[in-house]
């Protein structure tokens, strides 16, 4: 089952597989991710970034909709871990349901302003954030588990 | 120039490049050969284009990468930064005797030799200390 729907830049690193992942034990990080997916040298390079308990599947968006939505991870404690909004817009129209989605990590590039320590946005992120406030997904932005959640529905809509 | 000269660059999460660079030279003086990357306020496309322009900088030479921690977010960048250059490297793990011994060894020997002697030397300081 999936214990946390994750934006993070970064997909899979430590402090996913440590920060997250000695607080909610999970079995399995699912990537949705269409660029990694596609490149067998990306794949490897992410499979290699966790540790042995912890499976990882790296799939294409519809990939992991199709496998999510199959049942295929319903026995496991699964992370779904995406890029940006930009994809989690793609799973829900796609028919995924999801409530709450962690955002764990936009980070800084030119033109992009700061709203949270772990959180830059330029304006296709406002906006594609906006979007899932507005379809009702609870956006709570946190780095890591025992910080606080900060709610960023108000700041996007 | 020497042809064994190699540059490093070091790559981590928070300050630890900057603050590892800059306790060996306390130690050693200024370095002139080495660069500190944090990714705290990077992404990781911007973390790789500036690794990129520092070895771009330096073309002639072999580009050596000290990154923090192999499979976390600097390390896979470190990687996706050099894939397709032939003259760089990336070493995980890095710690103070290694860049000492990097700082102070460079240019006497080849940059593979220098590679290897850098990982058995950080290897060999981990150790306990009998007191």
């Amino acid at each position: 089952m999936i214990i946390l729907t994750r934006i993070d830049d970064r997909l899979v690193h430590a402090q996913v597989v440590v920060g997250w992942g000695r607080e909610l034990r999970p079995g399995r990080l699912v990537v949705a991710d269409d660029r990694v997916a596609s490149s067998e040298w990306e794949r490897d390079l992410y499979a290699s970034a966790a540790p042995p308990e912890i499976r990882v599947s790296i799939l294409s968006v519809s990939e992991a909709y199709e496998r999510i939505s199959a049942g295929e991870f319903d026995q496991e404690r699964t992370i779904l871990l995406v890029r940006g909004p930009a994809e989690i817009i793609r799973l829900l129209d796609l028919g995924l349901e999801i409530g709450e989605v962690n955002v764990g990590g936009m980070h800084f590039s030119d033109g992009k302003v700061k709203l949270l320590d772990n959180v830059y946005l330029d304006d296709d992120g406002r906006k594609a954030l906006g979007e899932l406030a507005r379809r009702g997904i609870t956006l709570e932005a946190r780095a890591l588990p025992r910080q606080e959640k900060v709610i960023l529905n108000p700041m996007v809509s | 120039m020497n042809e064994n000269d190699a540059i490093g660059i070091i790559v981590t999460h928070g300050n630890l490049a900057h603050e590892l660079l800059s306790t060996v030279e306390t130690i050693v003086g200024k370095v002139d050969f080495c660069y500190a990357i944090s990714n705290a306020d990077l992404n990781d496309d911007a973390l790789i284009a500036s690794i990129r322009k520092i070895i771009d900088e330096h073309a002639e030479s072999y580009a050596i990468l000290f990154v923090d921690y192999f499979g976390g977010s600097c390390s896979m960048s470190c990687s996706r930064a050099v894939k397709g250059y032939e003259k760089a490297v990336v070493i995980s793990g890095i710690n103070l005797p290694i860049l000492l011994d990097f700082v102070t060894k460079r240019g006497t020997m080849k940059p593979e030799e220098i590679v290897r002697h850098l990982i058995r030397r950080g290897q060999e300081s981990v150790r306990v200390i009998d007191p």
